[in-house]
This record gives C-alpha cells, sequence and structure tokens, in this order.
C-alpha cells in the first residue's frame, strides 16, 4: 500500500477515485506501469502535454471532422480543412495545454507538419475510397464478464461500413508496423469486443492507419484479422489481472524503456512500497 | 322533420411518402330533436366502422421511387404507424433495436426540442438507410450525436470528439 499523502503534490485534494469502468488504455497503462496508472489515474497527478501529443490530438480532431463529412455525405474543400485544423490547434492548447514549444518557430513548425500530414491524409486513397462509416469518434461499452458494476469503455475513431473498427495513429517515424500491432493488440481486441456488443454483428478484424510526420507524410494502413477465441480469452484475462490489482491497490514499479518519458519519475523514484 | 348530415373522414400516411384518405358523408331524417342524439351516435359508429374497414385496402403504392405496386394493409412494418398527415408515429411498447436508455434520449430530445418524428426518421434513413427503431446501439449512438449537435449542444465547430470543442460521443452501453 502506497503512502498516499507524500506523494500528491502539497495542496492538491485528492478526489475519491469511482473504479467503475477501464478503459482499453487504462488496462494498457496498467500492464505497462502499475505506478504509472496509479499516479495518472488514481491520484490524478497532472502530465505536461508534449508538443507531439499536441499535434497528436489535433491531427486526430481534423481527421474526425473529415469522417464526419464522410458519414453526412458532405463534400468538403480543404480550406475548410485547413481553417478547422488551425482553431483546433489554438483552442485545444488553450484548453488542454500548456505545451512546451522551445519557441514560437517550433511551434509553427508543429502546426505545419500537422496541417502536411492531415492534407495528405484528405488526398490519400486509403480516405477518399472508406466509403460511408457506420460511425465516427463512437463512445462504446460493455459490461466486464463476471461483474455487474464494471463497464470495459472505448473511444473508437471510426467503424466502416463492414464494422471494422479504426485506430489512427501519429508517428514521428515510419513504424514497424508489426511490432506495432502487436503492442495495439489489447487495444485493437477491446474495440472489436465493443463494436460486436454494439452491433450484434460480428467484426471482420480491425485496423490501424499509422500518419508518419515525415517530409513528404506518409499513410499506412495495417489490418489485424478477425481476433480468435484464444485471443479473446487472453484479452479477458488480462483485464481480471488488471481489475484484481486495481482492487487489491497493486500499485508498484514496472522499470523499462518507458520510463525514458514517463512524467512521474521523480515520484516513482521516491516509492518504496509503504503498509496497508 | 330534422335532417342530419354527418360527415366522417380519415386520412392516414403511408410508405413512401404517400397518403391516402376515405370519407363518407350520410344524409337522414330524424322525425324530432330529441332522436338526434342517438341517431348521431348510431351514424358515426356506422360510418366510422366502415371508413375503418375500407381504408386498410390501400392499392398501389410507390416503393422506394421504384414504383411498384404494395399491396395489403397500411404498413405497421417495423412498428411504425402512419398517422394523419403523413406523420410518423412510434406505437407504444414497440421494441426498438437501441438501448432503452438511448431510446429514451432520443425521445427526450425529440420532445424537447419539438422535432418532427418524420423528420427524424428520414435522418436515419439518410445515414443509416433504415427506420430508427431498426437502429442498432452503435447507429443510434450517431444518431444521438448528430441531434445533440444540431438541437442540444449548437453546432460552431463540427467534427471533434474526446472533449475536443464538445463533449464526447454518445456512449453506446450495451
Amino acid at each position: 500500500m502506497i503512502a498516499m499523502d507524500t506523494l500528491s503534490p502539497p495542496g492538491t485534494e485528492r478526489k475519491a477515485w469511482v473504479f467503475d469502468h477501464l478503459s482499453a488504455s487504462s488496462i494498457k497503462d496498467y500492464l505497462g506501469c502499475p505506478l504509472r496508472f496509479f499516479f495518472s489515474r488514481v491520484e490524478g497527478l497532472p502530465q505536461p502535454t508534449s508538443p507531439a501529443l499536441h499535434l497528436g490530438k489535433v491531427v486526430h480532431a481534423g481527421i474526425e471532422w473529415l469522417n464526419h463529412r464522410q458519414w453526412r455525405g458532405e463534400q468538403f474543400n480543404e480550406a475548410d480543412l485547413v481553417a478547422f485544423y488551425r482553431l483546433a490547434f489554438e483552442r485545444l492548447q488553450a484548453e488542454e495545454g500548456p505545451v512546451h514549444y522551445a519557441d514560437d518557430a517550433a511551434r509553427e513548425k508543429s502546426m505545419e507538419t500537422g496541417e502536411r500530414v492531415l492534407l495528405a491524409f484528405a488526398r490519400s486513397d486509403l480516405y477518399q475510397e472508406a466509403g460511408r462509416p457506420r460511425g465516427v469518434e463512437v463512445s462504446a461499452s460493455m459490461l466486464v464478464p463476471g461483474h455487474e458494476d464494471l463497464r470495459l469503455l472505448g473511444y473508437i475513431d471510426r467503424v466502416d461500413g463492414k464494422n471494422r473498427p479504426t485506430d489512427y495513429k501519429t508517428c514521428a517515424a515510419t513504424p514497424n508496423v508489426d511490432l506495432e500491432m502487436f503492442l495495439h493488440r489489447i487495444q485493437l481486441i477491446a474495440y472489436e469486443e465493443l463494436v460486436e456488443a454494439a452491433t450484434n454483428e460480428p467484426c471482420p478484424g480491425s485496423e490501424v492507419i499509422f500518419l508518419v510526420k515525415t517530409k513528404i507524410p506518409k499513410i499506412i494502413r495495417a489490418q489485424a484479422p478477425r481476433t480468435t477465441d484464444q485471443e479473446r480469452e487472453r484479452f479477458w484475462t488480462l483485464v481480471s489481472t488488471v481489475i484484481e490489482g486495481v482492487q487489491a491497490e497493486r500499485y508498484h514499479p514496472q522499470p523499462g524503456q518507458h520510463c525514458a518519458w514517463c512524467a512521474f519519475r521523480a515520484e516513482c523514484s521516491v516509492w518504496s512500497g509503504g503498509e496497508r | 322533420m330534422v335532417v342530419l348530415e354527418l360527415n366522417y373522414q380519415k386520412k392516414v400516411g403511408l410508405p413512401g411518402y404517400s397518403s391516402h384518405s376515405c370519407g363518407l358523408t350520410v344524409t337522414t331524417e330524424v322525425s324530432s330533436l330529441n332522436d338526434v342524439g342517438a341517431q348521431v351516435s348510431d351514424l358515426y359508429r356506422r360510418l366510422q366502422d366502415s371508413v375503418d374497414r375500407e381504408i386498410r385496402e390501400t392499392g398501389w403504392l410507390p416503393n422506394n421511387g421504384n414504383m411498384e405496386a404494395v399491396n395489403g394493409t397500411s404498413s405497421s412494418s417495423k412498428g411504425i404507424q402512419h398517422g394523419a398527415n403523413g406523420n410518423t408515429v412510434y406505437r407504444n411498447g414497440t421494441s426498438w433495436a437501441c438501448s432503452e436508455k438511448q431510446r429514451g434520449l432520443i425521445e427526450r430530445i425529440v420532445d424537447e426540442n419539438d422535432i418532427n418524428w418524420e423528420d427524424l426518421h428520414q435522418l436515419a434513413q439518410a445515414r443509416f438507410s433504415k427506420p430508427i427503431i431498426a437502429l442498432n446501439k452503435l447507429e443510434a449512438s450517431g444518431l444521438i450525436d448528430e441531434m445533440l449537435e444540431k438541437y442540444g449542444r449548437g453546432g460552431a465547430v463540427n467534427g471533434n470528439g474526446r472533449g475536443h470543442f464538445r463533449s464526447r460521443g454518445r456512449s453506446v452501453r450495451a
């Protein structure tokens, strides 16, 4: 049991944390590092917004705008898209910032990079020929089997006409697609479970669209086949592991490469376990 | 002698944005004013029975723009009743494919904003090619989101979810 009072920043009013849902990302967070999960999701310690994270959110908003146009059968011009993107860039920074850029030039460069990526996506065959989606930015939830008061929650970027959930990821360099798909598997299986529960129809699989922020942006599609029974069983076993850990307040560090970009290294370094 | 003239007319909306009506007029005489009440009641029942019996036969109807005949009784397929003036009403007790919570939210938004059900039906058809009551939970979520954007949250900035500019997409609870 962690001595929580010593870890919260002075003056922090710790809110009562109600464990009534698990998101796909929180499952991944806990499995990655339970202590980081505790700091970010239970304690709610603030995390600085990196320029890369901010840009990812804004590009995401732009993609949602595009998908909504497709869903409504509305035509659009690139000027409107760019106008929306730039507005989103400013407003998100105001609403969820601050975002720490080295200087104004770095900020402007970041904005231009995102605009380039978004336009590349809008012009791509992948978007142009995608067809009308079934759902855009859908929030879905379902009861966790065996738990009457706990729900699995997910925010699905897009569900296509064949019931396939799509997730969009921005990245700075061309990804190792096989590795990335392995790392995203938990999230994708969660999405399939949620979509199938919400539609009573099977998912043919899932996909991730990587938007690579290179000088000439790349749009890379990676599709995963339909989840097997063994994968579903593995997924729900992992979910149970997370639930048991959270309910038992089992929060401990899990050092790894992810420590390089963790916002809580200072808090982590003073962790010593403590007693219940 | 007292002359009574009673007219009874009914109009129902039908698939393919059509409608038809049936009306009857009967003229009769009664010997005194004391007989008017009973005679009107009897006549009204007879006229209504006749109209209700005959109006069920809809005859030829346009179907999905293909101009094919759709014979049979007035459509109550998929739980949709067609009321007067082509307005579509939903039977009490009709089960919807989405969750009860979603249905309740849709009905509440309709009531609070005085939305015409037929307009909403057309929106559902345009987005999902199916009537409202056939929308699954995921599709109902999208419809609710669109309704809230149009009627509940203002549409100043479109296409942004997850707390960006507007609240997250309406939850689909399975």
